[in-house]
């Protein structure tokens, strides 16, 4: 059994067919392939649009998609996610879409599952749909991306889309540099800065991150007022520039971008949602077709 | 009872004699000795059991059927002495605990068990320490939680009495915030970590403690080979000083959580590999002076959970002389000579005992060491699951 726990858990032979079939399928041309197959989603950390995204993508390929109530249901303390997984398995799912606070639980419950593991975000590790969709975005802008620069600008270090970004966007021979103040660079090896001036001039795009407010255990900056002084991105910093915006959403308006640079056309923020639900259908394609 | 054809090995080294036993003491030792009760130990080592200042029980919980366990897992691992951290629940801070606690002990007979008292009580005040250390408890413990002004008043104390103070150097407000050492491992996991500052700033602190108040501390369980400079560098320098690392922080560095695993969830966490390996160097270069196997079981519903919720620890202890053997005498890091001081000599320092010499007149405290034999790790709760370990444990 196929899982999709972290990005890297497909070849690139793999992402390249499952971005063909996501382009295919953006085109219109899909059929009800998922009848008779059943996906629980499973949400310990509130969510509407990857929730809804899922979902979307389930039902246009024919799928029974069941919402497991999570705060009225197991998984409170006493039970092991082993007992979890062996528990949500004997309802005899095809697919299992997770979401969890805590880095790991997706790959501990794939450890004891026959349906597949379908990681939609787990705490500051992984979120791959997004990094997938990301890179599609990407990829209908400049087609080959290889050799483009992107930088990724925030809180990276409790990011889980920066660090399923940086896997796939390198494999993808992308340059990532990371853009941050040293409270939330991770250690790395990828070049980084903590000013933006120092590569505004260079980059082909900027993936601008939200602060993670909700994932830090004490005070890690002043405030969002002062990050938002050196990082956020306006159009000022932008000028004229042909560079396009990422962003995973939800945005924090006028702290990680202003309103001015969202309404720009260079902005591909409402893009990467639709671009979503596409491959989110090829994803759930691949993993129980 | 006389133990013919084996290798005996101290820390003054390795040679084949013939050793007899009497009610416990070693009381004659010779080449071609007879006996009419003799065990014939060919190709296996006779070695003083070793001791282990850093042991918990699991779950942390204190009882006497926890305790019973652990002294006997000690037994199969070729250690014949254990000192339980005061850090249980209940903690040994007060008399009633005490009380309880060594009579659990006192129905164990062929390992012996030693108390740590907890300095800080869980208000932060301190416990009664001059009681406890006259009720036989061991040695004082503290965590560098311990602001400054009861740190003091605990070296105070540790001068009066003349004892080790044993010390876990960490920062409250950042262990608390980590899971696993902060590193690109950490970040690549998306698991907050715990910087590696936490254990040097209070090793640096406590330093200064020990050489104002003249006293001896034993940093335990140290992890960061930069308090491992430190603590040498004091040393030179004439401050009685020492330092404990566990056996899993010399052989697994943070690399060893990559997939969520929770049995290398350690405290303290596991180093970075450059920083294992220079672990491994000062190991070499006799910096550290003792080791343990850091033994902390726990439940599965504490460790098959999600890696924030995991309980920290995993279990050795019944592994501890062949996993000793494997990972660091046969993979050339010590001769068993030096294994004996670091296991058996050095710890004993510690808690004010001399041990680990085979000579007439001392307790045969022995265990006898078969390296022909192999066998693989069978336990979930294992750093070593699944690896074979070379070397067999019988009890004398």
């Amino acid at each position: 059994m196929q899982h999709l726990i972290r990005t890297d858990d497909f070849t690139k032979a793999e992402i390249e067919a499952l971005l063909a079939d996501a382009k295919s399928f953006s085109d219109g041309r899909f059929e009800r392939i998922l009848q008779d197959k059943l996906i629980i989603t499973l949400f310990f950390e509130n969510s509407t649009r990857t929730k809804s995204s899922f979902e979307i993508a389930a039902k246009r390929l024919g799928a029974e998609i069941v919402h497991l109530d999570v705060a009225k249901s197991s998984t409170k303390k006493g039970e092991t996610l082993v007992d979890t997984a062996m528990n949500l398995d004997a309802m005899g799912p095809h697919a299992i879409i997770v979401r969890h606070q805590n880095a790991g639980v997706p790959k501990i419950l794939s450890n004891h599952t026959k349906a597949a593991i379908l990681n939609a975000g787990d705490g500051a590790h992984a979120h791959p749909s997004q990094a997938l969709l990301d890179l599609y975005t990407l990829q209908e802008h400049f087609g080959d991306v290889s050799g483009k620069k992107i930088a990724i600008i925030g809180d990276i270090k409790n990011s889980r889309v920066a660090n399923s970004n940086i896997e796939l966007l390198t494999r993808f021979g992308m340059e990532v540099i990371l853009v941050a103040p040293p409270h939330f660079l991770p250690k790395t090896d990828l070049r980084s800065t903590h000013y933006l001036r120092e590569i505004i001039d260079e980059v082909d795009a900027i993936m601008s991150l939200r602060t993670q407010t909700e994932r830090h255990s004490s005070q890690s900056y002043a405030s969002l007022k002062d990050y938002a002084s050196d990082f956020c991105i306006t159009e000022e910093l932008i000028g004229d520039r042909d560079i396009i915006l990422l962003h995973p959403g939800p945005v924090h308006r006028n702290i990680d971008i202003t309103d001015a640079m969202l309404e720009d056309e260079r902005c591909k923020v409402l893009q990467q949602v639709s671009n979503g639900v596409n491959i989110r259908m090829a994803i759930l394609k691949k993993l129980i077709v | 009872m006389l133990i013919k054809n084996a290798i005996v090995c101290d820390v003054d080294g390795e040679r084949e004699v013939d050793v007899r036993i009497e009610n416990d003491l070693i009381v004659e030792i010779g080449k071609g000795l007879s006996d009419s009760e003799t065990v014939d130990a060919q190709g296996a080592y006779l070695l003083p059991s070793l001791i282990d200042l850093n042991v918990r029980l699991k779950d942390s919980q204190l009882n006497s059927k926890s305790i019973t366990a652990v002294a006997q897992e000690a037994k199969q691992g070729g250690v014949g002495h254990i000192v339980l951290n005061a850090d249980s629940t209940p903690a040994i801070d007060d008399e009633v605990v005490l009380e309880f606690a060594q009579n659990s002990i006192k129905t164990i007979d062929d390992v012996q068990v030693d108390l740590m008292l907890n300095a800080l009580k869980e208000d932060m005040t301190l416990s009664n320490i001059a009681i406890l250390l006259k009720k036989g408890v061991i040695a004082p413990y503290m965590s560098t939680i311990a602001k400054n002004n009861i740190a003091i008043k605990i070296a105070e104390y540790v001068q009066m009495y003349g004892v080790t103070l044993f010390c876990k150097a960490e920062d409250n407000s950042l262990i608390n915030a980590g899971v696993m050492l902060d590193g690109d491992v950490s970040s690549r996991l998306g698991l907050a970590g715990i910087p590696e500052l936490s254990e040097v700033l209070h090793v640096s602190r406590m330093i200064e403690i020990a050489r104002y108040f003249d006293i001896k501390i034993l940093f335990k369980s140290i992890a960061s080979p930069r308090s491992v400079e430190l603590i040498a560098k004091a040393k030179e320098e004439g401050v009685d000083v020492a330092c404990e690392v566990s056996l899993h922080h010399l052989v697994h560095s943070d690399e060893a959580c990559e997939g969520f695993n929770t049995t290398a969830k350690l405290n303290p966490p596991l180093a970075s590999k450059n920083d294992m390996t220079a672990l491994c160097e000062a190991l070499k270069n006799g910096l550290i002076d003792t080791l343990t196997t850091l033994h902390q079981p726990n439940s599965p519903v504490n460790k098959e959970v999600a890696f924030y919720d995991a309980a920290y620890g995993c279990e050795a202890l019944s592994d501890a002389l062949p996993l000793y053997y494997t990972k660091l005498v046969k993979s050339g890091l010590l001769s068993m000579r030096e294994l004996l001081k670091l296991t058996v000599e050095n710890p004993a320092k510690n808690i004010a005992l001399q041990a680990g010499k085979i000579e007439v007149g001392e307790r045969a405290d022995l265990v006898l060491f078969d390296i022909s034999k192999k066998y693989k790790v069978k336990n979930q709760q294992s750093l070593y699951n699944g690896e074979e370990l070379v070397g067999e444990v019988k009890s004398i």
